[in-house]
């Protein structure tokens, strides 16, 4: 738990101590595969009500001041009646309760026309207060609203602009006690669109007090040793191979602490099985005690040509009293097949190339920092910025040399 | 990413245009000149600032000024994103995020878009080359000479950035390396050349610290005589001060001295003439005391005086009240007497009103009576229509009912019998017997016909043959052919022979041609005709029932002419039934209105009266009210005056006692004027003579301060006297003089010192600005050295960047040749596979069982060209282009249509991995696998 910082107090507002509660990745609506009239997606469908009712329950018996919810609170943009309804009877516990909803749109639900969104609908209704940036004359704008004298900014789901929103947000902010909620979290954005770099998040770390993200499904604080940056992960499994933490942040702005809570969702359990050969996984069910009404999944390894009947071993465990079974074959002996090869794009390809030659190798040129330095000597010869790509070249050179001695 | 949108205003051929597109493959058909490579030229300008056939101004549309351009689009991060540009006579680039401006400018937008799409590089340049290939050069890239298809392609694979990258920006690098290499040790050597003044420095600086100590030695020397003269001159200071002092105190108390007798002088006059004040108080005391006791008594008079001449001007004040009083009271009398008058005229009047009223409200009522009576006739005239209206309608609807019946009777009367129509549907099998057996003539002579042709055929074909000796049938040389002589002219008869016979059985034919149809026709009036006779029947079983409820129908229709009649009371017409109804409502209506008018006129008039009668009660209470007030006031007023008359009398007592007070206050007047003067003398002179004790004091004290500042001058003067013995002013004079030349010459030796120092100073800056020097040379130094491995290192990067363009560009070869391998093998069905190699040349290999023949792309069909050429390009886009989605430009050119057809089956496989991908042509052939088909119109 990080020490207790000097509280500043802004001129203008007298500051409160404020409690607040944050969640993100909700999903309300889903419905997995196979026929909607399955008890299996009948009860997943549950499961996310169920989920979102927990927490909502909690802030109301602990008194929470406010309630954030950073984006992908329904699964689609487009929502059935019944979808509606029992999310505007749940938010309803928090409006009775006084507890004010602030809300973001993330990638699941926001609407590419703003006259057809869900989400601005429960705003017009008074369920929540939906924040997101607006174009103004000549900028774009970020309103905000005040609570006990803390300014919180919605950034909603910015995709690949991402890091110039953050960027943008960060010059107009005063003092420190802000909080922005932007639906996106840190890694590489060519493996999930969305994400941003460690570094774009960092200009916001002596701008806020808080930071709340999402997107991701798998609880995270950002950086590990001193968190400013916060992703509670989705309340629910989106998929169910899903198996990080999850849950929800509770903030003090007092203490300045995050303390983090369990979510509360459908049990879920996950067996691993190695077999040979000869191996036909008929003893699987003896050897396993399956929970009743839980997700089993299970992922059986092995080399050579051994046969797995995964049909059959999911209805097996089904029959146990599991909610829904799902066996995954794994082949460890298997090469990279010409498939596999296929799928590398021209940068992959250009990657590969780079960091598997011996010749930079031996001029002591390697792995990311090689990468990157060969990008900008081709950004700038095609900008025809000479002067940049010799400050480049140069500070790589630097690194490569070390110091004279 | 893919394209949802486009919207086109002006542009090329297109004055409007609007399209969505899909997922998968969306397909835009039409002429040519209908518009469909603009679609691609807009698309490519709006996202990636390319793909123009000629230039931009070239683009709008003829006749117009400027052109529009709006893309919706969905990248990969899930968000629509739309791109507007706008050129001509107004310009205009914008990137919208929803309805956020993320992006204005050329540059900027084209920007964002690499970044939204994942691209590298020139995108408009991947945009030309990788994603859209044009129509007629799918194929072309893959033929011409080797060395412009590695210009073609080193391009598209950017493989030439990285030779750029060596022999440009890099060799550029190096030399200004080089550069600063030399411009160090040309620094170096000038660096050099400064630090050989470094042991002259040195010598200077220990010869000036040499001097710098002998002078420091003799300032001490100077400084130690200086002091000396010094403290003796202070001591003899000293006592010259002691002198000023006395001096200046004995002045002091000589100036004391003259003021203490000055105020001795003073006090004794004072006191002189306190004494004879006093004198002049003590004769006139008494006088002064009979005068004060006078004046007391006056005043007290005086204020008597003053307070009765106040109660006469009371007096008379009262009096013009009371008389202001009496008037109003007689004034109100007189009006009381008129509001009594007025309330008796209203009250006349208010009896008068009441009687009128009760008359009127009589007549209402036997008005209302009369009313209610007229109602009760218009209500029974109304009841009766309604009845009379119901049994009409019945009367109505049976008298139709009836003229129905009669009429349909009528019609069954008209229809043809049933014996008649039996014979016509004899006569008519008849006549179809006969057409059959012609339409059976007719088959057998085309059949005749037929035979004859064929045969007529056979024998023609098989006439050369023959003629040869060859058998038609086994194709070869047959004994019983050849045997026969003049095969030809027989043959030539026998066709002649059917020839005719065709001729015959044509005339045959052509008489009979004609039944098939005939015989339709009799089939279809026997059909009518069976019809016919069914209707016919179920009118006969109809007739009876309609002469039935004929009857009863008649009897209604008299049961109701005759409630008709009881119900108007008229026996009538139907018609002159329905009119005297009608008068009779008319009448009772008017009657009723007519009373109704009269009761509503009196209760008018009613309602008149009452108002009035409303108006004199609040009239009479009014004047009662003012009444009442009236005689308030009158008792009031009363009441006020006799008060008034009661004070009246008690001041006339008072100032009876008038003339004796001003008696009393003239004599006390002529007592007073006696002793004034007594008084006057003695007011005058107390003051002074009460200071007499004080001035005595005042004169001892001033004498005892005269005496003692005397005695202190006489001891100042002793002490001057003798302080003046001890001062030596001579030797003062010396001391003074010699000070003065010691001073010269230490000040002299001081700025030596100075001087020596400022030098000392210099040269060990001298020395450090020679110790930096030698600084910066080793860091120099240093850099030249880290130069040279720059250099080192630099040049190996040129060598390697050379290297790893080429290994890139063989491992996109590589990959695009395997991909399109599997796709070509998948497509054509045939285990070949395509090589691609390192100039760009491409040849299909056949499989080793068949022998692994290399056949180059040159001598592939021309179907076999695109197919391979479709392969490699669909391989392409989806390894180069970040953003998987692609464009072809008729790419069915030059294919037959078996090629098409295999082409169109192929689609999905060759670019299931694309998002998104774009066929414009002409040819129908693909969409039935497109997920869209746009069609164009030529533009008019």
């Amino acid at each position: 738990m990080p020490a207790a910082r000097h509280q500043s107090w802004n001129s203008e507002s007298e500051l409160a101590d404020l409690r607040f509660l944050h969640c993100s990745d909700i999903h309300l609506g889903r419905r997995p595969i196979g026929s909607p009239n399955s008890p299996y997606s009948y009860t997943r469908y549950e499961d996310y009500f169920d989920a979102f009712e927990f927490v909502v329950d909690w802030a109301v018996a602990h008194n929470i001041d406010a309630f954030f919810i950073t984006g992908d609170l329904f699964d689609k943009r487009e929502i059935n009646p019944d979808t509606l309804a029992r999310t505007q009877n749940i938010l309803s516990r928090l409006k009775e309760s006084e507890i004010r909803v602030l809300a973001i749109e993330g990638n699941h639900d926001k609407s590419f026309n703003v006259n057809e969104s869900w989400l601005r609908f429960l705003h017009e209704t008074a369920y929540l207060e939906l924040l997101s940036p607006v174009q103004g004359d000549n900028d774009i704008l970020f309103p905000y609203v005040e609570i006990s004298g803390f300014k919180v900014y919605g950034l909603g789901y910015p995709g690949f602009l991402a890091e110039e929103m953050i960027s943008k947000v960060a010059s107009i902010l005063s003092g420190r006690n802000n909080i922005v909620l932007v639906h996106t979290a840190p890694g590489n954005d060519s493996f999930i669109p969305g994400l941003v770099t460690p570094e774009a998040l960092n200009i916001l770390r002596s701008k806020v007090i808080y930071a709340g993200g999402g997107h991701l499904h798998s609880q995270l604080a950002f950086p590990a040793d001193d968190p400013f940056f916060f992703v509670p992960g989705s309340l629910e499994y989106w998929d169910v191979w899903e198996n990080d933490r999850k849950g929800f942040y509770v903030f003090d702005t007092e203490k300045e602490s995050a303390d983090f809570h369990d979510s509360h969702r459908r049990e879920r359990q996950e067996f691993s099985v190695q077999v040979d050969e000869n191996e036909r996984l008929s003893d699987f069910i003896e050897n396993h005690e399956i929970h009743q009404g839980a997700i089993v999944l299970v992922t059986v390894s092995g080399r050579g040509d051994f046969n797995v009947d995964q049909g059959s071993l999911e209805r097996e465990i089904e029959s146990c009293g599991a909610l829904k079974a799902f066996v995954k074959v794994r082949r460890t002996d298997r090469e990279i097949t010409l498939d596999d090869y296929r799928s590398m794009s021209a940068r992959d390809i250009e990657r590969e190339v780079i960091m598997s030659s011996k010749e930079w190798k031996e001029i002591g040129a390697k792995g990311e920092e090689l990468v990157a330095a060969i990008d900008k000597m081709k950004h700038f010869q095609e900008e025809g910025r000479y002067d940049l790509f010799k400050d480049s070249v140069d500070s790589f050179l630097e690194r490569i040399i070390g110091d004279v001695p | 990413m893919r394209i949802t949108s486009i919207d086109l205003e002006n542009f090329r051929s297109h004055s409007r245009y609007s399209g969505t597109f899909e997922k998968g493959i969306n397909l835009i058909l039409g002429r040519n000149g209908s518009g469909k490579s603009s679609i691609i030229e807009a698309i490519g300008l709006a996202l990636f600032g390319g793909g123009l056939r000629d230039r931009q101004e070239d683009a709008v549309r003829w006749n117009e000024r400027r052109a529009r351009i709006k893309v919706a689009f969905l990248a990969d991060d899930g968000l629509e994103y739309v791109v507007e540009k706008v050129f001509g006579n107004a310009s205009n680039h914008e990137l919208y995020q929803g309805e956020l401006l993320v992006a204005r400018g050329r540059e900027n937008v084209i920007e964002k878009i690499r970044t939204i799409c994942g691209l590298q590089g020139d995108i408009s340049r991947t945009f030309e080359n990788v994603i859209v290939a044009f129509q007629n050069k799918i194929a072309d890239q893959f033929l011409g000479s080797p060395a412009v298809r590695r210009d073609y392609f080193n391009r598209v694979f950017q493989v030439d950035l990285y030779r750029k990258i060596s022999t440009d920006f890099m060799r550029s690098y190096v030399s200004d390396l080089r550069n600063e290499d030399e411009f160090l040790r040309r620094e170096i050597a000038i660096l050099d050349s400064q630090l050989e003044r470094k042991e002259e420095v040195k010598e200077r600086m220990a010869q000036l610290l040499k001097d710098l100590s002998l002078t420091k030695k003799e300032l001490d020397t100077l400084r130690d005589t200086l002091t000396k003269i010094r403290s003796e001159k202070t001591g003899l200071e000293e006592v010259s001060r002691e002198l000023a002092s006395r001096k200046s105190s004995l002045e002091r108390e000589l100036v004391s001295l003259k003021d203490a007798s000055g105020n001795l002088k003073n006090n004794l006059k004072q006191r002189e003439r306190a004494k004879r004040a006093k004198e002049i108080v003590d004769e006139s005391r008494e006088a002064h005391d009979l005068y004060e006791k006078l004046l007391k008594e006056e005043n007290i008079l005086n204020t008597e005086k003053r307070r009765l001449e106040g109660l006469a001007e009371e007096s008379s004040r009262i009096g013009r009240k009371i008389s202001e009083f009496e008037i109003e009271i007689t004034r109100l009398t007189e009006s009381l007497s008129n509001k009594n008058n007025r309330l008796r005229e209203i009250n006349e009047r208010f009896e008068a009103q009441k009687m009128e009223r009760s008359g009127l409200i009589g007549e209402k009522e036997a008005a209302e009576l009369e009313s209610g009576k007229k109602r009760m006739a218009y209500e029974l005239s109304v009841s009766k229509k309604k009845a009379f209206k119901v049994i009409y309608e019945q009367y109505r609807e049976n008298e139709r009912r009836i003229n129905a019946l009669e009429d349909l009777w009528a019609s069954v009367q008209n229809l043809e019998s049933v014996e008649e129509l039996n014979l016509t549907l004899q006569k008519i099998d008849e006549e179809i017997e006969k057409t059959n057996q012609e339409v059976r003539i007719l088959e057998k002579l085309n059949e005749a016909k037929t035979t004859k042709s064929a045969q007529k055929k056979a024998l023609k074909e098989y006439e050369g043959s023959l003629a040869k000796g060859i058998c038609p049938l086994l194709n070869e040389r047959c004994r019983n052919i050849e045997n026969r002589e003049d095969y030809g002219g027989y043959i030539a008869e026998l066709i002649k022979g059917l020839e005719e016979g065709e001729r015959e059985l044509l005339k045959e034919i052509k008489k009979v041609e004609d039944t098939p149809s005939r015989l339709n026709e009799l089939l279809g009036e026997k059909t009518l005709t069976l019809k016919a006779i069914e209707e016919r029947a179920k009118k006969e079983s109809e007739k009876s029932r309609i002469e039935e409820e004929k009857s009863k129908l008649m009897k209604t229709h008299k049961k109701l002419i005759l409630e008709l009649s009881s119900i108007s009371g008229v026996p009538a017409e139907v018609e002159q039934m329905s009119e005297e109804i009608e008068r009779e409502i008319r009448e009772a209506s008017t009657e009723l209105e007519l009373q109704n008018k009269q009761v509503s006129s009196l209760a008018d008039q009613i309602k008149r009266i009452d108002s009035q009668i409303e108006e004199l009660i609040i009239g009479r209470n009014i004047l009662d009210e003012e009444k009442k007030e009236t005689e308030k006031a009158i008792a009031s007023l009363r009441t006020e005056t006799a008060n008034l008359r009661s004070s009246l009398e008690e001041y006339a007592k008072e100032l009876d006692k008038l003339p004796e007070f001003n008696t009393r206050i003239e004599e006390t007047r002529r007592t007073m004027a006696l002793n004034k003067a007594g008084y006057e003398n003695y007011n005058r002179f107390a003051t002074l003579a009460g200071y007499l004790e004080e001035y005595a004091s005042l004169c001892q004290s001033s004498l005892e301060k005269c005496r003692n500042t005397s005695l202190s001058i006489s001891k100042i003067r002793k002490e001057y006297s003798s302080l003046q013995r001890a001062f030596d002013s001579e030797r003062f004079e010396q001391l003074r003089i010699e000070e003065k030349a010691v001073e010269e010459k230490y000040n002299l030796k001081r700025d030596e010192t100075v001087s020596i120092g400022r030098d000392l100073l210099s040269a060990k800056t001298d020395l450090k600005n020679l110790a930096d020097i030698e600084k910066q040379k080793k860091t120099r130094q240093k850099t030249i050295e880290k130069i040279g491995k720059k250099v080192k290192l630099a040049e190996k990067i040129r060598e390697n960047l050379n290297l790893t363009g080429e290994r890139i560009t063989a491992g996109f070869r590589d990959a695009i040749e395997r991909k399109a391998t599997l796709d070509y093998m998948r497509i054509s069905g045939m285990e070949e596979t395509i090589r691609w190699n390192e100039d760009y040349e491409v040849s299909v290999k056949a499989p080793e069982y068949e022998g692994g023949s290399i056949r180059s792309f040159s001598n592939l069909s021309g179907g076999e060209q695109v197919l391979v050429s479709l392969c490699l390009r669909a391989a392409m886009t989806g390894i180069l282009s970040g953003a998987r989605f692609a464009v072809f430009d008729e790419p069915t050119s030059n294919l037959d249509k078996e090629r098409k057809e295999l082409l169109a089956h192929s689609l999905r496989e060759l670019f299931g991995e694309l998002d998104q991908s774009i066929i414009v042509t002409h040819d129908d052939v693909f969409s039935e696998m497109a997920q869209k088909v746009i069609r164009l119109e030529p533009a008019e």
